[in-house]
């Protein structure tokens, strides 16, 4: 027999062949070397390719998990469904419990608090004053440098030692430092600054009770159970506390946060914000710039010298207004003392809430802004579809910039209709606890900028809550054994789908809910799981 | 046995054959899991006494070649015999050999990878596997031959990919 084709010899060395063709090839073997030494060489060939390919790399074992099927996804709907639903109830009723004037307060319409957010800025902007500008530039520095600690911290973290050092020098020049024109007192119950002294700098109080009787030449800052000013201070007024009086003369601006927010007999010369459950301007307080008070009652019996914005349960004007007052609540009453030189601008539910006294004086027009009676059917304005397709390709842009910053998010998946609740029980609380996390920070002096950070993770997440959800659906629309196309494509898809279903008439609301709840939930716990001991560890790796 | 713990116990091997015929790690995943919960639906064919390993691998293979075809341009996955005996150039090159080195090893792995599905499937079940020419050509619905020209084709391309140290270095 002439030699066999190479590749017979090794289908042979394979032990693929049989009966007489297997034994031709034997006996030929046992007559010609050069054949033999070729098939042992298969053989050695097929022990190498068995090596290779039996090289096991160790993966972990995931938990056995479904992914989910259309009856699953239904079920995930309907969940999703009854669980916004039933959060959005929730939320109603703890709603009610809330003065109508914080409602933009409400995680699941961030478009009001967008709005508030650009009211207050835009006031902020234009009576910008030295003490706004110095409250907002320290939050900004603080925000920096947190980054800063954020981004060092990132990077040193394989060096131990180092981390830890960057970290502390930034952080210790975060912390407000003792410079010259600064005094602080802290540590007593009560401190005083009693008539007739004269402190020549800004001063920092901590303390149980404050009570400035005497000058501060500079900024008042005053973190306590009760602060009182009698006195003169030249800078500006910023008071936490529950009760904040204000009985004298403040050159600057006035901000107070607290309970019950008051000016008697005072003479603020730029503006005043006060922030609390009653916010009084006392018949004799005069306000020279605006007024801008949130609270579920304010009183304004007092003179402000530009205009009045309130945002408050209820709100009474008894004084005089040089120019606008614009209020944002249930009701509001002009009382027969009150002198108002330009318009009466009310956001009230109905028409009947704005109560104007026989003896009150308005130099404009009273106006109530009540949402407009049986609005046009939006899905029939072009303006609509414009407005999605904006939101649209806003929401894709921030996606994008997400899925490509955190690439893990991409993996993010639902394994199964009790993830998917999960996620949205996480969503709900994190919905919840970080504005009044956020809100604690703000009222103690460190916390400040770590409050503003939490506000704007809140916003954040409540915005790019849909990014996540949508990009899962996405690739479940394009789910084939060839894997998903690039995560732009899964993100736009997800992302038309959603919008198309929280546009829906009548349930659309209930969609938007649980997108977002989910998605939040998906979020945190994303960020959760890259934030622990465990993550670090398997970023070392 | 409880099904968790034959999980367990054949996770790696089944997902080690998913990732070898499908040739990527993402759709390995996936495919391993999906096969798992295939057995656990199926569970009441298998017959206790016989091994639960050939089982689930079977199973594994199935849904991979469903993967496979449903990717697949062409209809037959793997060409017709006889285009690919005409393909097969018999000679007597040098087999694939001195790849102790764990580099060259590594590299062998990724060339097996990259070979055209109809190539690397019987190679993997051959040679990972362990499979017989006649389960093999079970499996993929193709003829004993069949098996054994693509087999050949599949270790030419890999003899090809990589030329024996020293002779061509790169």
């Amino acid at each position: 027999m002439s030699c066999p084709a190479p590749s017979l010899l090794a289908v042979y060395a394979d032990g693929g062949l049989e009966g007489t063709d297997a034994l031709a090839i034997e006996r030929h073997l046992a007559e010609c070397a050069q054949c033999r030494a070729l098939a042992d060489g298969f053989a050695a060939e097929a022990a190498l390719l068995r090596r290779a390919l039996r090289h096991e790399e160790p993966v972990p074992i995931p938990p056995l998990s479904r992914p989910l099927g259309p009856l699953a996804w239904l079920l995930l709907a309907l969940g999703g469904g009854a669980v916004g639903a039933s959060a959005l109830a929730v939320w109603a009723a703890v709603a009610r419990a809330v003065p109508a004037a914080l409602r933009w307060l409400d995680p699941l319409e961030p478009g009001g608090l967008f709005d508030l957010s650009v009211t207050v800025l835009i006031r902020l902007a234009i009576g910008g004053t030295a003490m706004i500008d110095s409250a907002v530039s320290s939050a900004v520095s603080a925000l920096v440098l947190v980054a800063a600690a954020v981004a060092a911290f990132l990077l040193l973290r394989r060096r131990a030692g180092a981390a830890a050092f960057a970290c502390t020098a930034v952080l210790a020049a975060a912390l407000p430092t003792r410079g010259d024109a600064v005094e602080i007192r802290r540590g007593m119950p009560i401190v005083t600054v009693p008539a007739g002294e004269t402190v020549a700098d800004t001063l920092i109080v901590m303390a149980e009770s404050v009570a400035v009787d005497g000058d501060v030449q500079g900024d008042l800052i005053a973190f306590a159970r009760r602060v009182t000013v009698r006195g003169h201070v030249t800078g500006s007024v910023l008071g936490a506390a529950e009760t904040v009086t204000i009985e004298g003369t403040v050159d600057g601006n006035a901000l107070a946060f607290a309970r019950a927010v008051t000016l008697s007999r005072a003479r603020v010369e730029r503006n005043f914000y006060g922030f609390g459950r009653d916010v009084t301007i006392g018949t004799s307080a005069e306000v020279v710039g605006n007024a801008l008070a949130f609270g579920e009652t304010v009183g304004m019996h007092g003179r402000v010298g530009i205009d009045l914005l309130s945002f408050a349960g209820t709100v009474e004007v008894g004084g005089e207004v040089a120019r606008d007052v614009e209020a944002h609540g249930r009701e509001v009453t002009l009382l027969p003392a009150a002198r108002i030189g330009g318009d009466v601008l009310a956001h009230v539910p109905d028409e009947d809430d704005v109560r104007a006294s026989s003896g009150s004086r308005i130099g404009g027009e009273v106006a109530t802004a009540a949402p407009p009676e049986a609005p046009r059917n939006k899905y029939l304005t072009p303006g609509f579809y414009a407005g999605q397709a904006l939101r649209l390709g806003a929401l894709f842009l921030a996606g994008l910039v997400l899925l490509w910053l955190f690439a893990g998010l991409r993996e993010v998946t639902l394994h199964d209709g009790r993830d998917a609740l999960a996620a949205a029980g996480r969503g709900l609380v994190a919905a919840i606890v970080l504005p009044v996390v956020s809100v604690l920070l703000l009222i103690t002096i460190f916390g400040i900028p770590l409050g503003v950070l939490g506000f704007l993770l809140w916003g954040l997440g409540l915005y790019l809550a849909k990014v996540p959800v949508a990009h899962i659906i996405g690739r479940r629309l394009f789910a084939s054994p060839a894997g998903p196309p690039h995560y732009a494509t899964t993100l736009i898809a997800g992302l038309v789908l959603v919008v198309m279903a929280i546009n829906v008439p009548l349930v659309g609301w209930v969609v938007n809910a649980a997108v977002t709840l989910v998605g939040l939930g998906l979020l945190t716990r994303y960020a959760l799981g890259h934030v622990g001991p465990r993550a670090a560890q398997s970023t070392m790796a | 046995m409880r099904f968790a713990e034959l999980y367990e116990a054949h996770y790696r091997r089944v997902y080690g054959l998913c990732r070898r015929l499908l040739g990527a790690a993402d759709r390995a995943e996936d495919a391993a899991q999906e096969t798992f919960l295939r057995a656990q639906r199926a569970l009441h064919r298998y017959d206790p006494s016989q091994p639960f390993g050939p089982w689930i691998m079977s199973i594994a293979t199935r849904h991979c070649l469903d993967l496979l075809r449903r990717r697949a341009k062409e209809r037959e996955l793997f060409g017709s015999e006889e285009t690919e005996r005409l393909r097969l150039v018999e000679d007597r090159a040098t087999v694939l050999g001195s790849l102790l080195v764990e580099e060259r090893a590594e590299r062998l792995r990724q060339a097996i990878a990259a070979l055209p599905e109809r190539y690397r499937v019987p190679l993997v079940l051959a040679y990972y596997d362990d499979r017989t020419y006649d389960e093999i050509a079970a499996a993929l619905g193709i003829t004993r031959t069949h098996v054994g020209v693509l087999i050949n084709r599949a270790k030419q391309a890999l003899r090809r990919a990589l030329p024996p140290e020293g002779r061509n270095p790169e």
